[in-house]
């Protein structure tokens, strides 16, 4: 079974976004609502997948990629976003997540990057 | 023998070689046998001095005395002339008449060296007149000219100075307006991840609702959840339409191909089971920014949709040159009318109720930012891009 840690600092998209998950048979491991969660359930769980929001309070995305790839180089990270902003784009393309989906998403673009891991 | 004084003007002896009067003094001497008498010319000024003051002698002694002079002075002239000196008061007057006559050749020759001196002075002076005058000339000429390239220069300086305030304030609107976009594209980006979010929500929700109402088959429940979920879309759609025409992104070229695009851009219309797209089969090599050249597809196949009312037919097809690549996107809808034809790429115009006004011009900048242009013509509907050709394409 695949598995995951979904992190975003909306509450209710988390919860969806795990049940929507479970329905893809995806167990997920931890959910986190910042970027320096997110590198703590990482390095936790070191699950096959990361879902990560990029714009969050206090520590971001960049932070928690930033902090993954050092931790994991080889991590499969992905990146779901509601806007990539000029600013952050250099530094995301730098940090090379594996995926960047933009919110709000259809079901077939998770479908098709849970495919890749299995 | 007797002499006489004759008065004479000296401006009678003036010749016509003389004109200056540079011969202010002239004598003749001149000896006429006949009588004996010597008649000499003198200018006025002498006669006064030489005037004889004696009185008048008795008329038997003048006739008798004026014989025996005659004689003795014909005697004294014969000597003179056969070089006696007897008679030196004579000689002497001779001589200083000679002397008179020499200085009066030798004033000749010296008024007319004088006359040739003032003759050729009166040339060169002339000569010197005309070389100022031609000289006066040439320089009027040359200020004439240098007036005119001045005045065209400064005709000149005024145009560029013309050109270049023309250009500060094309570049001080077009800073306002990338100043202002920027801001707008930073409140857009804000409102965007604000509203995206939620939509996410909404959107996970309504496909894990369908995912679990698999087996409802109630007609009102699936238009329900059709209708929910385009609602979904137009907003994303329509979101993302303005941060499109705000973003002012450097285009990143990749090799792709048109049916790579054309599928990325299918995927985000939602095409109603009425409406057939056809697409040319035969593929074509690209070299574009594919984010960028989908979101133009995605309008133009979005037009053509809103346009056809729900059922109709697009048509793409496409070919290259040596010059350049043109993607068609040909539509059975109404067509435009000649009115709005003109404003259909302007911002902010639109016709629909739905809508930002902002698909065509988006599609018209990015189309740009790839140095190509979009056309549209009617009957049929029709939509060109002309990309020129690449190193790459």
């Amino acid at each position: 079974m695949v598995t995951a840690i979904t992190i975003d600092d909306d509450e209710y998209a988390v919860e969806l976004f795990c049940e929507y998950l479970e329905i893809l048979q995806v167990k997920v491991l931890g959910k986190g609502y910042n970027g320096k969660e997110a590198v703590e359930l990482y390095e936790k769980f070191k699950p096959d997948i990361v879902f990560l929001d990029l714009l969050m309070p206090d520590y971001d995305g960049i932070y928690a990629l930033e902090n993954i790839r050092k931790a994991n180089p080889d991590a499969f990270v992905v990146v779901i976003t509601a806007v990539v902003d000029q600013g952050r784009r250099d530094k995301i393309i730098e940090l090379k997540p594996n995926h960047v989906i933009q919110k709000p998403f259809d079901p077939e673009q998770i479908v098709a990057v849970v495919n890749e891991i299995k | 023998m007797q002499r006489k004084y004759i008065h004479k003007n000296e401006q009678d002896d003036k010749t016509s070689v003389d004109p200056l009067g540079y011969v202010e003094r002239r004598i003749k001497f001149q000896r006429q046998p006949s009588d004996g008498i010597i008649e000499e010319e003198i200018p006025q000024q002498q006669t006064l001095t030489a005037a004889p003051k004696a009185p008048e002698p008795e008329e038997d002694d003048v006739s008798s005395k004026a014989e025996n002079i005659k004689q003795v002075r014909f005697a004294n002239n014969l000597k003179f002339l056969q070089g006696d000196s007897a008679f030196p008061e004579e000689k002497k007057e001779f001589e200083s008449l000679g002397k008179e006559f020499e200085s009066d050749k030798i004033g000749q020759e010296v008024s007319g060296l004088l006359y040739q001196f003032e003759k050729q002075k009166i040339a060169m002076v002339q000569r010197q007149i005309q070389e100022e005058k031609s000289l006066v000339q040439e320089l009027n000429q040359k200020i004439e000219s240098n007036i005119t390239k001045f005045i065209n220069l400064e005709s000149r300086l005024k145009h560029k100075q013309e050109e270049l305030e023309f250009e500060v304030r094309l570049k001080t609107q077009k800073l306002i307006e990338s100043e202002r976009l920027a801001a707008i594209g930073e409140l857009s980006s804000r409102l965007a991840h604000d509203l995206k979010n939620p939509l996410s929500v909404l959107k996970i929700f309504t496909d894990l609702l369908r995912h679990k109402t698999q087996g409802e088959s109630d007609p009102a429940f699936v238009r329900k959840m059709d209708a929910a979920n385009a609602a979904i879309f137009r907003m994303t759609h329509q979101i993302d339409n303005v941060l499109d025409f705000v973003r002012e992104a450097p285009i990143e070229r990749v090799d792709t191909t048109i049916h790579d695009i054309i599928k990325l851009a299918m995927s985000r219309v939602p095409l109603a089971s009425k409406i057939n797209v056809t697409v040319q089969q035969q593929d074509l090599p690209i070299n574009c920014d594919k984010n960028k050249m989908s979101v133009v597809f995605t309008n133009l196949l979005l037009n053509a949709v809103q346009a056809m009312n729900g059922q109709g037919s697009i048509n793409v097809a496409f070919y290259k040159n040596d010059s350049q690549t043109v993607i068609e996107f040909e539509d059975s809808g109404p067509g435009i009318t000649p009115e709005i034809l003109p404003k259909i790429f302007d911002p902010l115009f639109t016709t629909k109720q739905q809508g930002t006004g902002l698909g065509l011009a988006t599609c018209k900048n990015l189309v740009g930012q790839h140095g190509g242009r979009i056309l549209v013509k009617n009957n049929p509907t029709t939509f060109s891009i002309v990309l020129p050709a690449t190193n790459k394409s």
